[in-house]
């Protein structure tokens, strides 16, 4: 599958991950090659096969609703790059909103 | 709000409502609002590599209620999905939520509607992890991750919505379920119930969708409604003049009363949904489901409506009276106890309401029981209390709990009624002021107030002024 600039570009965007120009045109190749690899699972006859989202056949296993103390802020905080007033502090984020 | 006629608005709610769960739905960090930042998480809220979710029992549970309240069809395995993006409050890289295989599919919530009730049809309900929280400050962005991993149930409707009022319904109805079956406990305010829209306009009569906006950050009754006329109009504007309504999310802001459009908001295919390797396929069993059918309560509407058949309430009362499920249950054995439905619906509506509000409390935090409640009405209807004498007593009883008769003792507030006490003191009152009653007999009606007057002082307010007006007035026009 061809991998065109603009595609790239979404993908970059959605990765967040600024690549230098050598670097595109290497990963353009190697995602090309890639998709192309998975393409050939589109020659396999599944008809007739139910699908399915897990390879476990386990039956699922829950949670009983009881808290638990976390592991606290301070531990929570102790990976931080940057701490601010018990927060992780992140660079500005301006004009996007919460997703959920 | 009115858009020129011959337009109409076709408006679907997604609804996100906190889950009343005590731990967050993949692993075991209180829930909670509030507290000190970051301090109720985990490795696995935090996203930490190789930290594993287990789904808490209790979210399917209150979902499947909700689906089963609602007429959804509740699949047996529903399918966890991974949605994919960036963003800092979400330290995992993707939310685990729900795709194609939603725990509940179809479904209504219903409103009253002209007399009747009419169906707002659900495409779905989904179980989801909420966010953690942002705060924008002047050149960086803070996040406290407590909120992360709590359990939402997202409940999408059908373009079936004709108006703002409409959608404010809906959600009301939707808000008031929630509540009625303990699943979430709605708050608006503290962000456990949010809205977003999808808001369209096209002509009357027309089948066709016309090109939708959706409309985020709908975060109370009034921004709901608001915020669906403000973009209605605008596309009718945009129509008119002969422009095309471009696909756009918009974010509202309640300050400003207007929407503004989000930058690179993605769409559908650029969240990568797959199903979530970290987790077996959920749902109930059959059995479990209906166990939770059986224990399912009648619904607000049904309740509502019972009220005004069995009770003779309006709509009105029994409205008010529906809003809880603590409220209507009381109301019901209230009405039984003092035999008299629109005497408790009064009192409930009007001195209890207002003890309720004045002290935040809910009704069933009150040591006030419905029989004692009645013990007090029967009081004041058959005279005994005076009007006045009985908002005393339910206040010391709401205070101190007790019954009205012991109240009414001990604060001596029986009403002074038999007739042959009130004569003696009508007459010795009379007996007392001679001028009076010659001026009074003289013409100076305005006088009377003055005998009623020198009666309550004597009995300390507690005389039946109706039985006292009676009794001088056959002394004094004698």
């Amino acid at each position: 599958m061809e991998i065109t600039d603009k595609l790239l570009r979404e993908i970059e965007s959605l990765a967040r991950l600024p690549l230098q120009q050598d670097e595109r045109e290497s990963l353009r190749r190697d995602l090309s090659r890639i998709l192309d690899h998975f393409e050939s699972l589109a020659e396999l006859d599944l008809q007739g096969i139910e699908p399915s989202s897990h390879v476990a056949q386990a039956e699922p296993f829950y949670r009983d609703d009881e808290p638990r103390p976390g592991i606290g802020s301070k531990i929570a905080l102790s990976g931080a790059a940057e701490i601010e007033d018990g927060h992780f502090r992140v660079p500005p984020i301006i004009g996007e909103e919460e997703h959920a | 709000m009115s858009l020129p006629s011959g337009w109409e608005m076709v408006i679907g709610l997604e609804v996100h409502a906190q889950i009343h769960t005590r731990s967050k739905i993949f692993c075991a960090c209180p829930t909670g609002f509030g507290g000190e930042a970051n301090s109720r998480t985990c490795p696995v809220c935090l996203g930490m590599p190789g930290a594993l979710p287990v789904l808490n029992r209790r979210v399917l549970e209150m979902t499947a209620l909700l689906g089963l309240a609602l007429g959804s069809r509740v699949a047996l395995r529903s399918q966890l999905a991974r949605k994919n993006y960036f963003y800092p409050d979400l330290p995992k890289g993707y939310q685990i939520s729900q795709y194609d295989q939603p725990l509940c599919e179809g479904g209504a919530v219903e409103i009253p509607f002209e007399g009747g009730r009419r169906k707002i049809a659900l495409t779905r309900i989904h179980i989801e992890e909420d966010a953690g929280k942002n705060i924008h400050l002047d050149g960086r962005s803070l996040v406290d991750l407590n909120r992360c991993g709590t359990a939402l149930a997202e409940i999408v409707s059908e373009p079936d919505m004709r108006s703002p009022d409409e959608a404010r319904e809906y959600l009301g109805r939707l808000r008031q379920l929630l509540l009625w079956l303990g699943i979430s406990d709605g708050n608006m305010e503290e962000g456990s119930l949010r809205c977003d829209a999808n808001v369209s306009v096209r002509h009357v009569g027309d089948t066709e969708l016309g090109q939708r906006t959706e409309l985020k950050n709908l975060n109370s009754f009034r921004a709901v409604a608001a915020a669906l006329a403000f973009e209605a109009e605008r596309q009718v504007a945009v129509l008119e003049s002969g422009g095309k309504v471009e696909k756009v999310t918009l974010l509202w802001d309640a300050h400003e009363k207007r929407s503004r459009p989000l930058r690179g908001k993605e769409e559908s295919k650029d969240y990568r949904y797959f199903p979530e390797p970290d987790l077996l396929p959920a749902g109930l069993s059959e059995g479990e489901l209906s166990t939770l059918v059986a224990g399912l309560p009648a619904s607000p509407l049904d309740r509502l409506d019972s009220l005004m058949e069995n009770h003779d309430l309006d709509f009105y009362e029994a409205d008010i009276l529906t809003r809880e499920r603590a409220m209507v249950d009381f109301f019901e054995l209230l009405a039984e106890a003092c035999g008299d439905s629109k005497a408790a619906s009064r009192w409930m509506l009007g001195e209890l309401a207002r003890q309720l509000n004045d002290r935040v409390q809910n009704i069933e935090d009150l040591k006030l029981r419905p029989d004692s409640l009645a013990e007090l009405i029967v009081l004041e209807r058959d005279g005994k209390l005076s009007g006045l004498a009985a908002k005393s007593v339910l206040e010391k009883m709401l205070e101190e709990g007790g019954s009205a008769n012991e109240w009414m003792e001990r604060l001596d507030l029986a009403q002074l009624s038999d007739a042959g006490e009130l004569a003696n003191l009508v007459k010795s009152v009379l007996e007392a002021n001679p001028k009076e009653v010659e001026r009074y007999r003289g013409g100076r009606k305005k006088l009377f107030g003055f005998f009623v007057g020198e009666i309550m002082s004597a009995t300390k307010g507690k005389a039946d002024p109706k039985e006292v007006g009676r009794l001088l007035r056959e002394g004094l026009d004698a």
